[in-house]
């Protein structure tokens, strides 16, 4: 089945005062099918939010995508007009930012901020954009809906603001939403609530996803899918069993590693040695080489490229 | 709607905390009849007074009277629209004062509108093109405005204008040897604003672009235009609705010191151009030592700022609603 | 100590990026130096009647004319610069260190001393300085102590409110809870630890104030209430003021420039420190 969106090659450099280019993402490849959820996973700093904000070609100074395709059915992304790329943000990819403090204009009402998205783009009157915004608000289980399209954001508590932002991105009904660490700067109580909401909508209204996070335990949970990226690369992709089960990659490998479950005991928590690198200047090869504990000759030299292993599972190593 | 509950009791605190600042206001002024150089005889009735209007005087401000007794006096004789008889212009002073009012708010109003828009207008077309060579240049421009001396601009606009080029009069409100009535009259005082107007409004103009243009670049860093954005609504909507919008408060709280500004830029530019205002009045008297209408002048202006402060606080709680709970 | 003195370094090598405001520094200390070399550069003082014809126009003898009584305008304008220069930043420095104290102490032991301290300088900033200033000159008399010494009284609220701020966020920072903590006595902690790191706001604030200083003393001698024995360039412009109708320039520009000219240096150089002091709005000025 043709993929809904395909990123080939997408390289995205941000300039520096003295000059340099932080190669935030270079040449990441993704694809996501009609109806799942695809999961991209890695640490602070990897591109991750970089991978979202280029396909919604939300990108500015000093960023700039250099290089690379996304399709979204058969339509090129990169080549549309500004003025046609528009009419494709928040209609047929949206996305949901992380921290709903900041996220949500403080002086228009709820209800303003999610009609505005509708009026624009379906053409709605008033009225019937009003009762769609009301709508929304109770598919996101929001209670009260008429008294909180009143209120304005600094009534609202933080799980409250977030499910806003969903409505804001649900509210046209598009075919992708991408869902930028939605989890991260709430308590674990709403994050819970939040996850929930996200198998709901994907199981009622059908939509595909785009998860960056770096919380392994969500991903198992509700991803279908999982691109492992680091220092703006993809370096593993698969099915989330196959990668759980048998991760490739020995960062996969670190990553899965490291995390504890519940019912585990470890002795030492597992860390992966060195750091993250310098995105200015990677390090030549596989980027990964310097805290590969199974790092070879040829891996200082030549970049390895995504092979496919086993059925759908790719990774980029030579190690395998 | 728990929001406008709020504005109300919002309103009333900020109007009820005014009230000790012009109290305040008003004992200085009346500290400063009673410690103007010569004895308070002589401010309020001139050097050459009779000795009978000396004693009247006397009784009526109960200057026999110990301070605080004679402040209440004052007090109450304000209230009551009394601020002592002038006596250059023969006139009471709330008179002479009234007279000169609707000059001056002309003048300032013409003014604040023309920085207004315009200045707004320059920082939105700066921030659209930041970075540019259009911005550059506003942003020199700005500097360049409220770099210059009120009163030097004024000299320099005569100059250019009234004397060298001959557009425009030098100076006075109205022509007076024509005495236009109607709707000539009016063109007749519009024609004389113009000089005035622009000596004031290019400064102030440049001030207000520059204010306007650092809060507009501020929010647009700000994480929720990158939602704005996200909705694919026109770029036109995000400037209006979320920029600017949020640029707004700060920029009212900003046109409240700017009306005080103006009036104290006025009374240079009424002074060169011989505009009939409140400033001009004030350059007046002080050199006639009316010092009567110099306190009332003093008081009024100061009363008038305090309730523009307080009415652009109470617009700024309109404008941002987390202000309103505190 | 090298810290602190690397670090100035780094400011200037970033100040030296702006080759505008580079200018304006040097245009500043030129007209500094100016003032004080005065007599060297010029050779008629100032206030001589009768240097020159009256009403000349700019010629070889008198580079800007001369006025209705024949002084040297080019003269006025140097030895003017005496007085707006020391004014300016006399006014700056007084109101400066007086707002610092007062405003240090009021934030730093707060409740009722910060309260009383935002109540006056609310009326101070409702109330315009130009407009005090012109009444207490008028009451008190015009001489140059006198004008600076109202400056003072009327700019040093905005210094001491810059500083309320700043100290109240510094207040809370864990250096000063630790310093609290070990006992060190009060002044200690407000005077060299607290406010050094205020110092960056404070300087833009003060090149601010030298200007404002500069064109309050200019306006209240344009009105007239100026010394008459010293001559400034508000004063100059004053006298000018009659001869405008007569098409005679030279007795109005030159000293305004001159005003003009200070007064925009001076705010560039604030600008420029401002820009390159506050790293937030580094952040968005792209350097060419």
């Amino acid at each position: 089945m043709k993929p809904l969106l395909t990123v080939e090659n997408l390289k995205t450099y941000f300039e520096t005062d003295e000059g340099a280019f932080v190669r935030a993402n270079d040449g990441v490849r993704l694809s996501v099918c009609a109806g799942e959820l695809v999961a991209i996973v890695g640490e602070s700093g990897c591109g991750k939010s970089t991978v979202a904000l280029s396909i919604l070609r939300l990108i500015k100074h000093p960023g700039r995508i250099i290089e690379g395709t996304v399709f979204l059915r058969d339509t090129e992304l990169l080549k549309l007009s500004e003025e046609r790329m528009r009419k494709v943000r928040g209609k047929e990819v949206s996305i949901v930012f992380q921290n709903p403090v900041t996220y949500l204009n403080p002086v228009m009402r709820i209800g303003d901020q999610i009609m505005e998205n509708a009026i624009f783009h379906l053409g709605l009157d008033k009225r019937s954009a009003e009762e769609k915004v009301l709508e929304i608000l109770r598919q996101v289980k929001i209670p009260s809906p008429e008294r909180i399209y009143q209120s304005y954001p600094h009534e609202l508590s933080g799980g409250m603001k977030q499910r806003v932002l969903f409505a804001i991105a649900i509210v046209c009904q598009p075919l992708l939403v991408i869902l930028d660490e939605p989890t991260t700067a709430l308590d674990v109580t709403i994050q819970a609530q939040i996850l929930q909401l996200i198998k709901e909508l994907r199981n009622r209204l059908r939509m595909s996803m785009i998860m960056i996070t770096h919380d392994l335990g969500i991903v198992a949970d509700i991803a279908d899918r999982v691109y492992i990226m680091y220092a703006g690369k993809i370096v593993e992709y698969g099915d989330v069993f196959s990668i759980f089960r048998e991760p490739l990659h020995p960062y996969s490998r670190a990553l899965l590693n490291s995390v504890l479950s519940i019912n585990e005991y470890k002795e030492n928590l597992v860390s992966i040695p060195g750091s993250v690198p310098d995105l200015r200047n990677p390090p030549t090869g596989c980027r990964f080489h310097p805290r590969c504990s199974r790092r070879m000759d040829r891996c200082f030299k030549e970049i390895p490229s995504l092979q496919e292993e086993k059925d759908g599972h790719f990774v980029a190593c030579w190690g395998v | 709607m728990t929001n406008v509950g709020n504005l109300k009791q919002f309103i009333i605190r900020r109007a009820i905390s005014a009230i000790p600042t012009v109290f305040f206001i008003l004992l200085i002024a009346f500290l400063a009849t009673r410690l103007a150089p010569g004895d308070p005889i002589t401010y309020l009735a001139g050097e050459h007074a009779p000795q009978e209007l000396i004693d009247e005087l006397k009784a009526k401000f109960g200057l026999d009277k110990p301070l605080h007794v004679q402040f209440l006096i004052y007090f109450a004789n304000l209230f009551r629209g009394d601020f002592g008889y002038s006596f250059v212009y023969r006139q009471s002073v709330l008179q002479v004062i009234l007279e000169r009012v609707p000059a001056t708010v002309l003048l300032v109003g013409t003014s604040i509108l023309f920085a207004l828009i315009i200045g707004i207008a320059l920082a939105i077309l700066s921030v659209r093109h930041l970075n540019s060579f259009i911005d550059t240049m506003v942003s020199s421009a700005s500097m360049i405005g409220y770099s210059l001396p009120v009163f030097w601009l004024a000299q320099l606009l005569t100059f250019i204008f009234a004397v060298k080029l001959k557009m425009f009069p030098a100076g006075g409100m109205i022509n007076l040897r024509a005495q236009y009535t109607g709707i000539y009259r009016v063109l007749d005082v519009a024609y004389h604003l113009i000089l005035p107007s622009l000596n004031l409004g290019l400064i102030y103009m440049g001030l207000i672009s520059r204010l306007t243009k650092a809060e507009m670049a501020e929010v647009l860093t700000q994480d929720f235009i990158l939602t704005a954005r996200s909705k694919g609504i026109p770029e036109r909507r995000v400037m209006k609705r979320h920029v600017l919008r949020n640029a707004l408060a700060p920029v009212t709280t900003m046109t409240g010191v700017l009306v005080g500004l103006m009036l104290s830029g006025a009374i240079f530019t009424e002074t060169v151009f011989s505009w009939p205002g409140l400033g001009r009045l004030l350059y007046d008297s002080l050199f006639a030592r009316d010092y009567p209408v110099v306190t009332a002048i003093f008081t009024v202006t100061s009363i008038v700022l305090i309730m523009v402060t307080a009415i652009t606080d109470i617009l700024y709680s309109i404008l941002d609603p987390r202000i309103r709970v505190e | 100590m090298t810290g602190e003195v690397s670090q100035i370094g780094h400011y200037w090598r970033l100040y030296r990026k702006d080759k505008v405001a580079v200018i304006a520094l040097l245009y500043i200390i030129l007209i500094i130096l100016a003032g004080i070399f005065a007599p060297v550069i010029t050779k008629f003082p100032p206030l001589l009647t009768g240097a020159g014809p009256s009403f000349a126009s700019p010629n070889a003898q008198h580079f800007m004319g001369t006025d209705d009584l024949g002084r040297d305008i080019f003269s006025g304008v140097i030895y003017g610069a005496r007085v707006s220069m020391g004014v300016g930043f006399a006014a700056a420095v007084g109101s400066s260190l007086i707002g610092l104290f007062i405003g240090t102490i009021a934030a730093y032991y707060g409740r009722t001393y910060d309260m009383i301290l935002m109540r006056i300088t609310e009326i101070f900033f409702v109330i315009p300085m130009v407009f005090l200033a012109i009444l207490l000159v008028a009451f008190f008399g015009s001489s140059v102590w006198n004008v600076i010494f109202v400056i003072i009284i009327l700019s040093w609220p905005r210094t001491a409110r810059l500083v309320r701020g700043q100290v109240l966020a510094l207040k809370q920072r864990d250096f000063v809870k630790a310093s609290k903590a070990l006992g060190e006595r009060d002044f200690y902690i407000m005077f060299r630890e607290i406010l050094p790191n205020t110092l960056a706001p404070i300087i833009v604030n003060g090149s601010i104030e030298v200007a404002r200083a500069i064109v309050v003393e200019a306006g209240l001698s344009f009105l007239g209430l100026g010394s008459t024995d010293l001559t400034s360039w508000g004063i100059m412009l004053y006298k000018s003021q009659r001869f405008l109708v007569q098409q005679i320039w030279w007795t109005f520009s030159f000293p305004g420039v001159a005003l003009f000219s200070t007064v925009l240096s001076l705010n560039v150089i604030a600008d420029t420190l401002n820009t390159i002091l506050n790293p937030r709005i580094r952040k968005r000025v792209v350097r060419q």
